[in-house]
C-alpha cells in the first residue's frame, strides 16, 4: 500500500519520509484516512467486540434478512422489472441492428441499478428501526451476538438479497439479448444478400454478420488529436485561415526570463513573436463569402503568391493579407487579461519577408500591465489564430517566443517532455462545435485533416482476416453551404500511417452518422509495433465532422460479452454494498422515512454538484449576481458573496461524499467495449474507502444506543 | 449464607435509570436506587403494578438500556456485556420474534447465535419443542399464524434454547390458558430442581407465590419490601388447624372446646380449592378418559395442544 515508505526507512532517517509524505498522500490520502476512521471506531469501545466476531453469528443474522426478503415476497418486483425491459426495448426505434442491442444492454442494466438500488434503499433503512419498533432487536441483542455482528450481518443479508436480484436480472439480461442477437443476426444477413454489390451499407452489414452484435471489445484510444489544414510532414504543420483553426504554444518562465521581463518594462519593450510560412491561393465561393463578411475587402489584397486553388470566384478577388490573432491564456487556457481585445484575440498583420519562401512575422507588443500578468502566472499558453481565409499558414518547432529588443536571446518555449533536445511543439485544434472540434469537409480529400496518434498501443494483429478494426463514432454538423438535395450518406476517410514503416493504408471510405460507431477495418501491418497515426478527412462538402479524442478508437482485442456482464453486474452489486452500508448507518439513529432521504441525499450528492458543473465554481457568484441586474452595488455583492459561500459548502461537503459517478455500470458494457479492471478496482476502492468507516460508524452509533423503546 | 460471586446469581447495586426527553431534560425517573441480591438456584420474583420499573430492572440487566446511575452484575459478570449472554435465557413480556420463520427456524437461528453445532441443534430443537408442547405439525408453520399461547411456547423454548444458567421470564403466563400457565410453573420449578436460577417478572401474584422462593416488590421505582414468599405471606396471630372426616357433631363440640379454652372469633368452614386446580383436574379426567382439549387455535383438523402437562 505504501510502495515508497520501505526505501525511505531503510535512507537517511526520517528526512525521506517527510521528502515522500506529501506524494503519498495525495496518493493514498482515502485510503489513509479511511484505515485511521475504521481503527479509531473499533478501538472506541476497545476491540472486545471485533475479538468476538464470529462468521456463524454473522451469516445467521444475514440469513434471517434474506428470509425475510424472500418471505416478503421482494423478488416479485424483477418480472416487473423484465417486463418493462422487454416492452421499452420492443418500442424503442434503435439506429440499426447494433444500436437495438446496446439500448437494449442499457435498458436491461438500467433496470437492475434501479431496482436492486431501490430495494436496498428501501429494505436496510427499514428494518433496524422496524426490529427496534417491534422489538425484535430484544431477543438478538440478549443473545451473545456483538452489535459489530448485528449491524455487518444485516449488510452481509442485504448484500446478499441484492445479489440475488442481479443474478436474476444478469441472467434475464443475458437470455434476452442472446434471443434478440440471433433474431437480427438473421434479418441483417437477408438483408445483406439482397442489398446491391456496390451499396455503401455492405461493409457495415458485413461487419455484424461477421462479428456479431454481442461482440465486447478491448480498445485503446488515441493519446491525442489535433487539427491541421494538411497532413503534417516532419516538424512542419499547418493551419487553414478561416477555418477557425488555431495552435497553442506553452510557455514556463525561468527566474531569469522573470527578470529580464521586469528589466524590460523599464523603458523596454515586450514582444509575443510569431514566424510562419504562409501560402495564399484564390479564394472559393464559401471563402469569398467569408472574407465579404469579415471585412476584410477594405483590406489591400494581399501580395503573397500562394498555389492557386480551383476557385469559381469571381476574377481579380484575391486573397487579403495574411493575419493572425493572438490570445494569452493562463495554465487553466482562460484568458490572461480578462480584458476584452483579449479576450476575442488582438488581431496582427503578418509582415512579409525579404526574401520569398522565408517565414512571414507577426509582433504583438505586451502592454506593462500583461507583461505583469505573465510574469506573474510564471506559467501561461500563447494561442495564435489563423484568421484569414484563403490562407495557409505553416508553423515549424518553434513558431512562437517572447521577443524583447536588445536582449541577447528570445524566451522560447520549455524542452518537449518527451525530446528534451527541443522546445515543446505548439498543439493545433480548431473551433469546438456540437460534437468536437470541428473538421470541415471537402469533396477531393484535400479538406482540413484530423490526426489522431496512437503510441504503445498493445495490438493482437495475429487475427485470421489479417485486419484490424478501428471504430469511428463522430457527430455530423451541417454548415450553411450543404447541399441537402442530394440526400446521400456522408462521406469520410480514414488513413493510417505506420510511424516505425511509414507505410500508409491509403484513404479508407466510410459512412459515418452522428453517435453511432462507424467500423473500418484496416490491414494488420499498418498498425503493428502499436506506433502509428490515424489522419480523418470529412469528404462531404457543406458538413462539419466534430472529433475528440474519443471519436476514433482501436480494436485491440475481441473479448468474451458474457464476462463484460458479469463485470457489469459486480460493479452494480459494490454499488449496492454501498448503497446498503449507507442505508444501514442512517437507520442506526433516524427513523426509517428520514434514514431513506438523508441516503438519497449521501448517494446523489456528489454527483448532484458535479452536475451543477460551472455554476459552482469560483467565480459562479459574480456571474449570477450579475444575472440580476442589480442597480444597488451593495446588493450585488451580498449575492454574489452569499452565493459563492453556498457553492463553497456545497463543493466542501460533496467532497466528503462517495462518487457514484465512480460505478460504471453501463457506459462500457452498451458501447461494446471490455470494461477495464481499472474501472472494476476503483469501484472497489469506494466501497472500502467510503464503506468500511460508514460500517464502523454505525457499529459505534448502534453500539451507544438504547434499543429498548 | 455468605454471599459471595459463587453464589450470586445477579447483584444490583443502587441501580437508577432516569428517562430524559429530547433536550436531555429528566422525563421519567423510571427506577430509583434499587439494590438487591438474587442468590444461584433460587427462584425469585419481581412484582410490581405497571409501570413500577420492574421491565426497566430487565432491560437493564439484559444491557437493552444503560443506567442512569450504578450497576448490576450477571453470574459475576457486568450486566450488558455479551460474553453473560450466553449463560442467560430472556423471555420477553410479549414473543418478539421474527414471523415470517416457522417455529422449527426460529430456534435453528437463535442456535446458531450461540454457535451451538448444526448436529446438537438438530438434536436439542426437537426436544425443547417437545418440551413446549409444539406438536409437529405446528413447528413446521410460521410464527405469524400462532395463537399467542403458542407465541409464548416458542418464546420459551428460545430462552432456553442454550441450556442456561440464569433465566429472565417478563410476564411468562401472560397470555396462557390455564394449563399453559401451569406447565408454565411446573418448568419454572422443574428449572429450579436442575439448579437454574430464574428471574420471575410479573403482576399476576397468584402465579408468584406458587413457584418463587423470595420475592421483591417495587412501586414507583423504588424497592418496598423484599423476603422469603413464606415469611412475607405468614398470618402469625390467625391458627389454622385442617383435618378430614369430622362430622357436624364434631364440630360443634370442637367449637365448644374452644370456647371454653377462652378462643374467640373461632371460624368453622370447609376449605375451597382454587379454580386452577378444578380446571385442571377436569381437564386431566376428560384426557384420561380419550377425549382432547383443544388449547389454540389450529388450521383444519390439527389442534394446538393436547392438554397434557409436562410442558
Amino acid at each position: 500500500m505504501f510502495p515508497n515508505l520501505p526505501q525511505s526507512l531503510s535512507g537517511s532517517f526520517s528526512l525521506n519520509i517527510l521528502l515522500a509524505a506529501p506524494s503519498v498522500w495525495s496518493q493514498y490520502a482515502p485510503w489513509i484516512v479511511a484505515s485511521v476512521l475504521v481503527i479509531a471506531g473499533l478501538a472506541a469501545f476497545g476491540f472486545d467486540d471485533v475479538l468476538r466476531l464470529h462468521w456463524r453469528r454473522i451469516w445467521a443474522i444475514s440469513g434471517v434478512c434474506v428470509t425475510e426478503s424472500l418471505r416478503r415476497r421482494v423478488l416479485w418486483v424483477t418480472p416487473m422489472a423484465v417486463l418493462g425491459v422487454i416492452v421499452i426495448s420492443q418500442l424503442n426505434q434503435p439506429l440499426d441492428a447494433q444500436d437495438a442491442i446496446r439500448q437494449t444492454t442499457k435498458f436491461c442494466l438500467f433496470a437492475s441499478a434501479m431496482l436492486v438500488t431501490i430495494t436496498a434503499v428501501i429494505l436496510a433503512c427499514t428494518n433496524l428501526p422496524r426490529e427496534i419498533e417491534n422489538r425484535v432487536i430484544f431477543t438478538i441483542v440478549t443473545k451473545p451476538t456483538t452489535r459489530l455482528e448485528i449491524v455487518i450481518g444485516k449488510v452481509l443479508g442485504f448484500a446478499r438479497v441484492s445479489g440475488v436480484i442481479i443474478l436474476i436480472m444478469g441472467v434475464f439480461t443475458l437470455a434476452y439479448l442472446q434471443f434478440r442477437t440471433w433474431r437480427m443476426v438473421g434479418q441483417l444477413k437477408a438483408q445483406l444478400a439482397a442489398e446491391p454489390a456496390n451499396s455503401p451499407l455492405r461493409p457495415m452489414l458485413a461487419h455484424y454478420v461477421n462479428s456479431g452484435l454481442l461482440g465486447t471489445r478491448s480498445i485503446e484510444w488515441a493519446k491525442d488529436v489535433q487539427v491541421f489544414a494538411r497532413p503534417p510532414q516532419g516538424d512542419m504543420r499547418w493551419m487553414a485561415g478561416g477555418e477557425g483553426q488555431y495552435f497553442i504554444v506553452p510557455f514556463e518562465l525561468t527566474q531569469a526570463d522573470k527578470e529580464l521581463l521586469a528589466s524590460a518594462t523599464n523603458g523596454g519593450k515586450v514582444f509575443v513573436t510569431t514566424t510562419l510560412l504562409v501560402e495564399q491561393h484564390k479564394p472559393d465561393e464559401s471563402e469569398q463569402r467569408l472574407i465579404k463578411d469579415m471585412g476584410l475587402l477594405k483590406s489591400k489584397t494581399s501580395n503573397v503568391l500562394g498555389p492557386a486553388a480551383p476557385t469559381t470566384a469571381p476574377a481579380g478577388m484575391t486573397a487579403p493579407p495574411p493575419q493572425v490573432a493572438f490570445r494569452l491564456l493562463d495554465e487553466n487556457h482562460r484568458a490572461l487579461s480578462g480584458s476584452a481585445d483579449m479576450g476575442v484575440g488582438q488581431v496582427v498583420d503578418l509582415k512579409a519577408p525579404e526574401k520569398p519562401g522565408m517565414p512571414f512575422r507577426g509582433d504583438l507588443e505586451l502592454s506593462p500591465d500583461m507583461v505583469a500578468r505573465v510574469t506573474g502566472a510564471g506559467r501561461f499558453y500563447v494561442q495564435v489564430n489563423a484568421r484569414t481565409p484563403a490562407t495557409l499558414y505553416g508553423a515549424n518547432d518553434r513558431p512562437v517566443f517572447l521577443y524583447i529588443p536588445g536582449a541577447a536571446a528570445p524566451i522560447l518555449p520549455p524542452a518537449d517532455p518527451t525530446n528534451a533536445s527541443r522546445v515543446a511543439l505548439p498543439t493545433f485544434y480548431s473551433f469546438p462545435g456540437r460534437g468536437g472540434m470541428r473538421l470541415t469537409g471537402r469533396a477531393d480529400g484535400a479538406g482540413p485533416v484530423a490526426a489522431f496518434r496512437f503510441r504503445n498501443v498493445p495490438v493482437e494483429t495475429g487475427s485470421k482476416s489479417g485486419a484490424v478494426a478501428l471504430q469511428m463514432n463522430v457527430t455530423i454538423d451541417k454548415t450553411g453551404d450543404f447541399d441537402a438535395s442530394t440526400g446521400s450518406l456522408s462521406r469520410a476517410s480514414v488513413e493510417v500511417l505506420n510511424s516505425a514503416t511509414g507505410e500508409s493504408s491509403g484513404q479508407i471510405e466510410v459512412s459515418p452518422e452522428t453517435s453511432r460507431v462507424a467500423p473500418v477495418d484496416v490491414p494488420a501491418k499498418f498498425v503493428a509495433g502499436g506506433n502509428f497515426d490515424v489522419l480523418l478527412r470529412g469528404l462531404t462538402p457543406g458538413q462539419w465532422l466534430g472529433v475528440q479524442n474519443e471519436s476514433l478508437s482501436l480494436v485491440t482485442a475481441d473479448r468474451s460479452f458474457v464476462f463484460n456482464l458479469i463485470k457489469s453486474l459486480f460493479i452494480l452489486w459494490l454499488l449496492s454494498l454501498l448503497v446498503v452500508i449507507i442505508s444501514v448507518f442512517c437507520s442506526t439513529f433516524l427513523s426509517w422515512p428520514i434514514a431513506v432521504v438523508l441516503t438519497l441525499l449521501i448517494l446523489l450528492g456528489h454527483w448532484g454538484v458535479d452536475q451543477l458543473g460551472d455554476a459552482l465554481k469560483p467565480g459562479g457568484g459574480r456571474n449570477t449576481a450579475l444575472e440580476f441586474q442589480f442597480q444597488d452595488v451593495s446588493q450585488t455583492i451580498i449575492v454574489s458573496k452569499g452565493v459563492e459561500g453556498l457553492s463553497s459548502m456545497l463543493r466542501f461537503i460533496s467532497a466528503f461524499l462517495p462518487d457514484v459517478a465512480k460505478f460504471p455500470v453501463m457506459e462500457d458494457i452498451e458501447r461494446g467495449v471490455s470494461i477495464p479492471p481499472q474501472k472494476v478496482a476503483s469501484s472497489l476502492g469506494v466501497v472500502l474507502c467510503y464503506g468500511l468507516p460508514m460500517l464502523v460508524f454505525s457499529y459505534v452509533i448502534f453500539r451507544k444506543k438504547e434499543v429498548a423503546p | 449464607m455468605t454471599l459471595t460471586a459463587d453464589t450470586e446469581a445477579v447483584r444490583i447495586e443502587h441501580l437508577s435509570k432516569v428517562y430524559k426527553d429530547f433536550w436531555g431534560r429528566d422525563k421519567v425517573r423510571a427506577l430509583d436506587d434499587l439494590s438487591l441480591t438474587i442468590h444461584r438456584g433460587e427462584v425469585f420474583g419481581l412484582l410490581g403494578p405497571n409501570g413500577s420499573g420492574k421491565s426497566t430492572t430487565i432491560k437493564l440487566l439484559l444491557g437493552l438500556i444503560f443506567p442512569t446511575a450504578g450497576s448490576a452484575s450477571i453470574l459475576g459478570h457486568p450486566a450488558g456485556s455479551t460474553a453473560i449472554n450466553e449463560r442467560i435465557g430472556f423471555l420477553p413480556e410479549e414473543s418478539y420474534l421474527y414471523r415470517f420463520l416457522t417455529g422449527e427456524e426460529t430456534l435453528h437461528f437463535y442456535g446458531r447465535l450461540f454457535k451451538i453445532p448444526r448436529k446438537e441443534l438438530n438434536r436439542r430443537v426437537p426436544l425443547l419443542l417437545d418440551t413446549v408442547g409444539l406438536n409437529t405439525k405446528d413447528r413446521k408453520r410460521k410464527l405469524r399464524e400462532y395463537s399467542k399461547g403458542m407465541a409464548r411456547r416458542i418464546g420459551l423454548a428460545q430462552a432456553l434454547i442454550n441450556n442456561p444458567d440464569l433465566i429472565l421470564l417478563d410476564e411468562p403466563t401472560t397470555g396462557l390458558d390455564p394449563i399453559g400457565t401451569r406447565e408454565m410453573k411446573d418448568l419454572i420449578i422443574s428449572l429450579k430442581e436442575q439448579g437454574k436460577t430464574v428471574l420471575l417478572c410479573s403482576h399476576l401474584l397468584a402465579d408468584v407465590q406458587d413457584v418463587c422462593e423470595r420475592i421483591t416488590i417495587l412501586f414507583r421505582g423504588q424497592m418496598q419490601t423484599l423476603g422469603q414468599v413464606r415469611d412475607l405471606l405468614e398470618v402469625k396471630d390467625i391458627t389454622q388447624i385442617q383435618t378430614k372426616g369430622m362430622t357436624p357433631a364434631q364440630v360443634e363440640e370442637m367449637r365448644q372446646f374452644l370456647s371454653r379454652m377462652g378462643v374467640s372469633d373461632t371460624v368453622v368452614t370447609h376449605p375451597t380449592t382454587t379454580l386452577e386446580d378444578l380446571f385442571m383436574r377436569i381437564v386431566r379426567e376428560r384426557t384420561v378418559n380419550g377425549q382432547v382439549v383443544p388449547v389454540g387455535a389450529t388450521p383444519g383438523n390439527g389442534h394446538a395442544g393436547n392438554g397434557k402437562p409436562g410442558m
